[in-house]
């Protein structure tokens, strides 16, 4: 039952350091239909091949090493084309342009609505220039 | 094969056959060597063949050689002189001690090879038990399995634990399990306190977040036993682990929907109430608790007869059976006004609309339920409004007569007072020729005195306030009442009333005082319209109209009604009579809808105005 279903199921990265917050997103994720990969830290998940597969990501902006935008363009050297939302505790009309600019369909600043999120998740990507 | 418990005859031949070969082989070779020995140790070769056919045939056939030894010897004649005596004594000694021996030995190998066979059965076992486990601990779908040794470094590792965890068996038996285990966890050194857990409780089993080898995370199920030896030695942990992210997001999300659609049940001002298919309450929102006066805990599991008043309530499991059964709907995708109960045992009028739905439990019915105690005492006060209002408009439109019934009411006085008056005189006279007049003038005021007799009852049953109540009236009868009271000083403005009553439908089903107060209305208002008018003829008519309806008709030969107030003819304050409030047709409509009927207006002709209505015929068939 599981492995059939999964098949149906958007692949989604999350990557976020804070535990609490990945975990609690995690579940509402799963719940909502998506096959969640959660990663603590961007180099884990950007070190492992799955990362390319995922069909969704959801990235926190800070985080020690490599920061969310950085690493949706490290996912995007490697031809990835996904649906990505940046979520932040710090959020600035700054940050905002140039996270739309790297390809982000929104950013979302902590915290933020469960069903706002999953509206963004399903929007149609944009396609990158 | 000495000590085997069974042997065959075969085998017993082959073992006296050696006694018996070994014995004369002995005497021959005892033979052979005669020139040497000389006569002595006649024994010493026999004791030879003794062992031989003890170490290879068993005490029994030895036995048997040592006898066919003494036999052989003294047959040969080696027996003689007296030490033969003795040498045969020493030699049955000899005999009997290496029987004793052979015999322990054979009993010391066959009990080795006896414990060889068990311990190979044993280790046969074993292995097989081993495979299957090993097949059952790999083929568990989800389940991670794997030991640890008492330090907590893995020593098993099954291939459920390498597809959930990402380590392969080759890189992680060695480690130490706090590998799997999550930065925050590390720092409460989480995995050591699970292991003296384990130990302390007999069993660890907690969910938490482990960590795969590619470090994302997921959600676990974990299970942690600790193995003892026979001595009480913990050997080390066995671990069963399962992936529940997938189960618990399902279920915060399934959770989640039924917290909105509790807050949604919560909202909904109807109340509702759940069933099963055998009547028994599963679920009483917030509105019906205040409904009906119970807390849901307390109602829940009970059956739903118990809000309803008799008879339902003694009737509610055979509707229910019933349905299921024949699929026959009395309330179900249908609903309707019923009593309810409270649980204080009064009774409210409600509106009952029931679903029915399939869930996992079976069918289940959802009952709707809007309290109607309000709407119909809002009725019960419109309706008290309008029958006071009917009743004011009666008294008024008799107000409205009062000068015309007053001259009816003079016309038959005065006449009793001239007859009387008359009489009188004519007594004072006592004229005998006269008596036969003053009878006749005593008659006829008796006949004027009921005449307005008859006037004031008429007049004061029309306007006491009845109850509103329909009976079954004739028609016929009802318009001749009526015509009493509305044809009074009719006569004298030259208007020539006729009736043409169809008696076929003459019986209906009416407030009478009300259909007269419709009837004395529109008689009154014909009337008064042909004032003036060059031919005054006044109809009422009855005659079949749509089937289970009487049409009664009433119509004049005055000017009709022009088309723009016609419109608004039945509308309340429109009126086109200088004095009135514009209220009586209005009324009239009012009457004739609450009795079941319509009322209009035939478009002008040209020769008068023509009013219909109709009245609902009670004849056999609508009766029931």
């Amino acid at each position: 039952m599981t492995s059939s279903r999964k098949k149906n199921m958007p692949p989604l990265l999350l990557i976020e350091d804070d535990a609490s917050v990945r975990r609690g997103l995690q579940l509402m994720l799963q719940g909502a239909g998506y096959q969640v990969i959660a990663f603590a830290s961007a180099a884990a998940a950007l070190a492992d091949p799955v990362s390319v597969e995922a069909t969704h990501l959801v990235v926190d902006y800070s985080m020690p090493y490599c920061d969310g935008i950085e690493s949706l363009r490290t996912l995007q050297e490697r031809g990835w084309d996904g649906v990505a939302v940046l979520i932040t505790a710090h959020f600035s009309e700054s940050l905002r342009s140039e996270a739309i600019s790297a390809g982000f369909v929104e950013v979302l600043p902590k915290p933020f609505r469960d069903d706002v999120l999953l509206e963004e998740l399903a929007r149609v990507a944009e396609p990158i220039v | 094969m000495a000590g085997a418990p069974r042997t065959s005859a075969r085998d017993l031949a082959a073992a006296y056959g050696l006694a018996v070969g070994s014995v004369v082989v002995a005497t021959l070779l005892r033979w052979a060597l005669e020139p040497w020995l000389s006569g002595h140790g006649h024994y010493l070769l026999y004791a030879v063949a003794v062992l031989v056919t003890g170490a290879f045939a068993g005490s029994g056939p030895a036995l048997a050689a040592a006898l066919a030894s003494v036999a052989a010897v003294a047959l040969m004649g080696w027996a003689s002189g007296e030490a033969a005596i003795l040498e045969r004594v020493v030699f049955l000694f000899a005999c009997s001690v290496i029987i004793l021996v052979v015999s322990y030995i054979m009993r010391l190998q066959w009990r080795l090879r006896a414990s060889e066979q068990v311990a190979e059965r044993r280790a046969n076992r074993a292995h097989d038990l081993a495979e299957t486990l090993n097949l059952l601990i790999d083929g568990a779908e989800g389940y991670g399995i794997y030991m640890l040794d008492p330090d907590g470094r893995i020593t098993i590792w099954n291939k459920a634990a390498e597809r959930l965890k990402g380590w392969s068996e080759r890189e992680v038996v060695g480690r130490h399990c706090s590998i799997f285990y999550p930065d925050t966890a590390l720092a409460l050194d989480k995995p050591q306190h699970d292991l003296d857990r384990a130990r302390a409780e007999g069993c660890l089993e907690e969910e938490d977040w482990c960590v795969r080898k590619n470090g994302s995370e997921f959600l676990a199920h974990t299970m942690l036993t600790p193995l003892y030896d026979e001595q009480g030695a913990l050997r080390g942990f066995a671990k069963v682990v399962r992936d529940v992210t997938e189960q618990r997001a399902a279920e915060r999300h399934l959770q989640a929907s039924a917290a909105q659609f509790r807050s949604i049940l919560a909202a909904v001002p109807d109340a509702m109430v759940v069933i099963n298919e055998t009547g028994k309450i599963l679920s009483f929102s917030a509105a019906a608790e205040k409904l009906f006066g119970v807390c849901e805990a307390d109602v829940v599991g009970s059956n739903v007869s118990r809000l309803m008043p008799a008879p339902d309530r003694d009737r509610h499991d055979d509707y229910l059976r019933r349905y299921l059964e024949t699929g026959e709907a009395r309330m179900i995708g249908v609903g309707g006004i019923v009593l309810g109960q409270r649980h204080d045992g009064t009774t409210f009028p409600m509106d009952l609309s029931v679903g029915e739905a399939t869930s996992e439990g079976g069918r289940v019915f959802i009952g709707f339920i809007r309290d109607l105690t309000e709407k119909v005492a809002d009725e019960e006060r419109i309706e008290a409004l309008r029958s006071e209002l009917v009743h004011a408009a009666r008294v008024s439109a008799m107000g409205t007569m009062a000068s015309t019934l007053a001259h009816e009411l003079n016309q038959p006085i005065t006449a009793v007072v001239t007859f009387v008056r008359g009489a009188r005189n004519m007594l004072r006279d006592g004229n005998a020729e006269d008596r036969e007049t003053i009878e006749e003038g005593l008659d006829e005021a008796f006949e004027e005195a009921l005449r307005a007799g008859s006037i004031v009852r008429r007049l004061r049953e029309f306007v006491a306030r009845g109850e509103v109540e329909k009976s079954i009236e004739a028609l016929s009868a009802l318009v001749e009442d009526a015509s009493e009271l509305a044809l009074i000083g009719a006569r004298e403005r030259g208007v020539e009333a006729s009736f043409r009553l169809d008696l076929s439908v003459d019986s209906v089903l009416v407030d009478r005082i009300q259909i007269q107060q419709v009837l004395i209305n529109l008689m009154r208002n014909a009337i008064e319209a042909m004032i003036g008018a060059p031919r005054r003829s006044l109809t009422i008519s009855t005659a079949p109209d749509d089937p289970g309806f009487v049409r009664v008709s009433v119509a004049d030969t005055g000017p009709g009604v022009p088309p723009g107030i016609a419109e608004n003819l039945f509308r309340a304050f429109h009126s086109t009579k200088s004095s009135g409030m514009g209220l009586g047709l209005s009324i009239c409509r009012t009457i004739v809808e609450a009795n079941g009927g319509r009322i209009w207006l035939e478009p002008d002709s040209g020769d008068g105005a023509r009013f219909h209505f109709t009245l609902v015929h009670a004849d056999a068939e609508s009766l029931e």
